[in-house]
């Protein structure tokens, strides 16, 4: 095992426990604390995988702007006690083993079928696409200005779309318009 | 130039935002005309726009935008039942006081994902496509804020629909991983030997699209979240989304071939099977109209998918008639809902009481809607089934042709209970004088269509054209 393979390893670890730990901590501050681990082991990935813009900016993104905004909204909501906060621990998880069954066969049968299938590459007989990942923020940007730019633009107006919604849905009853 | 090719979306994203800033601007009481007017001539420039393509084949920007007339004739579809949802919403707006801007910009925007997963021949512009339209769903159905049913549709719908995202995702980045490439012909190489991750891969993105169909294994979200969402919402999720998945189906199917073509085929056979059962049987003891038409628009679903399983062009034919048939019958039945509803009769079957005898008009079309829905002639659905019906006999699929003529005698015991319950039960109405004016129209215009073709089906024949 190279020393990239271990480093994966370790931080897939560190991202799937704080993943978890992020759905059934107790109290919902452990949660959002959590889910900053898990945004860092993210990053972490990305940065093994040999992107590191993308692992720069999803420090500065997501720790520094999303977690924070995260942990302000959690801070200003909770006003009562907050142990066993988190509402995923109020329900009780055990009685629905009927969902937990369905979708237990069904890793099973993902991870069986991805294991047993799977192969380096989908067929011998057709030439595999071998992109060169573009590193650098030059490259980066010619492929978002250049090959990628209706999709990029289609998602700043999807995300301004989503802000308009998000703001109807939380405003006040009686507000003027 | 390339940008001609993309000018219907540019027309639909210039309406979003002249629509919200104009907003700013007006005063309160003539904001929603001015939202309303705005948005008819973004859905007529985006009609002007698409008809400046038709005939036109080519793939631009990378291969993130395809025009070829399959997608045209379904822009058209959209762009039409785009003016006919502003009919439907424009007393309701009103009526329940809700922004007519925002409401609009997200109604226009979840059509622009729609044109956008209609001319996508490529994953990644197929998700952005699907979540433009997913996203604005889940807003406009929790629109109406005091309403716990709407608020309840709108959380179901974004948590069920944010796992078949995932799981659409994941299917995505599975197959980014083996064939190094997003474009769906890349990707149509590598199924014809379909081995490995790709199996995988493709069994995951079948099953998002599926889960956005509501066909049968992932309809449970489906009366629910039509049942709560605001009425004119609840027709645009009964036609919208699931009309531009199924003519990306098309696209995406054409492109099959070999082995693990077959097998797929074979799972939508069981599939198209099951939905059209299972949404009959349960519409059968559904009392609210809006989840009537929820399970019945699952069944729909299900004689959609026939033409996927026979995959010949008469039935890719057949099914773009059934579309254009099936979304008439439908905004029209949901603007009679619509009209009930503002006359303060409620949403449940027994609202539609003496309806033929206080609007005989209204009470005829309901008649005209519901043959169609089954099937019975001289109405458009009975050609839609008709050429289904002749198409898969054509392939000697003789068991499937018979369950779907089963379905169809099913499927006349809950459309009669609408007929019964307007024509043969007495109902107190008080009138209300109110315009119904533009209901009206989606009446007439839906009465027209159907009776035209159910008369003379090769108008909209002449209009089908196979995915290139």
């Amino acid at each position: 095992m190279s020393f990239e393979q271990v480093l994966f390893i370790i931080v897939s670890l560190i991202l799937l426990a704080s993943a978890l730990g992020a759905v059934f901590a107790r109290r919902i501050m452990h949660s959002a604390l959590l889910a900053v681990a898990a945004f860092t082991g993210v990053g972490g990935i990305y940065a093994i995988l040999g992107s590191h813009f993308l692992a720069v900016a999803q420090v500065l993104i997501y720790i520094g702007a999303v977690a924070i905004v995260l942990l302000f909204a959690v801070m200003l909501s909770q006003q009562r006690e907050i142990s066993g906060s988190n509402p995923v621990r109020k329900q009780k998880l055990w009685k629905n083993w009927v969902t937990w069954a369905a979708f237990g066969v069904g890793l099973v049968m993902v991870l069986y079928f991805t294991v047993n299938l799977a192969t380096p590459t989908a067929s011998q007989e057709i030439p595999l696409i071998h992109t060169e990942p573009a590193t650098s923020l030059e490259g980066l940007s010619e492929l978002l200005f250049r090959e990628y730019l209706v999709p990029f633009e289609l998602v700043s107006l999807l995300l301004l779309l989503v802000v308009i919604g998000a703001v109807v849905i939380a405003r006040k009853e009686n507000d003027p318009q | 130039m390339e940008y001609r090719l993309l000018l219907p979306e540019l027309v639909l994203a210039v309406g979003i935002l002249a629509i919200i800033l104009v907003d700013l601007w007006t005063a309160v009481e003539r904001k929603r005309w001015t939202a309303f007017g705005l948005a008819a001539l973004t859905f007529g420039a985006y009609l002007i726009a698409v008809t400046s393509l038709v005939g036109v084949k080519e793939v631009a920007f990378a291969g993130h935008l395809l025009v070829d007339d399959w997608s045209t004739f379904f822009k058209l579809f959209f762009g039409i039942t785009g003016l006919l949802m502003l009919l439907l919403s424009f007393e309701y707006v009103k009526e329940r006081a809700l922004p007519p801007a925002e409401f609009l910009a997200l109604l226009i925007g979840a059509y622009l994902g729609i044109s956008i997963l209609l001319g996508s021949e490529n994953l990644l512009t197929l998700y952005i496509g699907l979540e433009l339209i997913s996203l604005t769903s889940y807003l406009l159905a929790a629109f109406l804020r005091q309403d716990p049913l709407s608020t309840e549709a709108g959380l179901k719908y974004f948590l069920l629909g944010s796992i078949a995202s995932a799981a659409l995702l994941c299917g995505i980045s599975f197959l980014y991983g083996v064939t190094g490439s997003l474009s769906l012909i890349v990707l149509a190489q590598h199924l014809a030997v379909a081995q490995g991750m790709v199996v995988t891969g493709t069994i995951l993105l079948l099953s998002g699209l599926l889960f956005k169909l509501a066909a049968v294994p992932f309809q449970v979200w489906a009366p629910d979240a039509l049942q709560g969402a605001p009425t004119p919402i609840t027709a645009f999720f009964s036609v919208g989304a699931k009309v531009a998945v199924l003519a990306f189906f098309g696209r995406f199917l054409a492109l099959f071939a070999g082995e693990f073509a077959q097998e797929i085929n074979y799972y939508f056979l069981l599939i198209a099977i099951a939905s059209m059962t299972i949404g009959n049987l349960a519409a059968l003891r559904q009392t609210n109209l809006k989840r009537l038409m929820a399970y019945s628009s699952i069944a729909h679903v299900g004689y959609l998918l026939v033409a996927f399983v026979l995959g010949t062009p008469a039935a890719y034919a057949a099914l773009q008639v059934y579309v254009a048939v099936y979304a008439a019958a439908n905004l029209g039945i949901f603007a009679i809902i619509l009209w009930a509803e503002s006359q303060g009769r409620g949403l449940e079957i027994q609202g539609f009481q003496g309806l033929g005898r206080v609007q005989p008009l209204f009470g005829l079309a309901l008649g005209v809607f519901v043959f169609s829905l089954v099937g019975i002639p001289p109405t458009g659905g009975f050609m839609g089934k008709l050429l289904l019906f002749m198409a898969s006999v054509e392939e000697a699929h003789y068991l499937l042709a018979v369950i779907m003529v089963l379905n169809g005698v099913l499927s006349v015991a809950y459309y009669y209970r609408m007929l019964r319950s307007a024509f043969f039960e007495e109902g107190e109405w008080n009138l209300q004088e109110g315009d119904g004016h533009a209901l009206g129209a989606v009446v007439l215009v839906a009465v027209v269509v159907i009776l035209f073709t159910g008369v003379w089906p090769g108008w909209l024949q002449g209009l089908t054209s196979l995915p290139m």
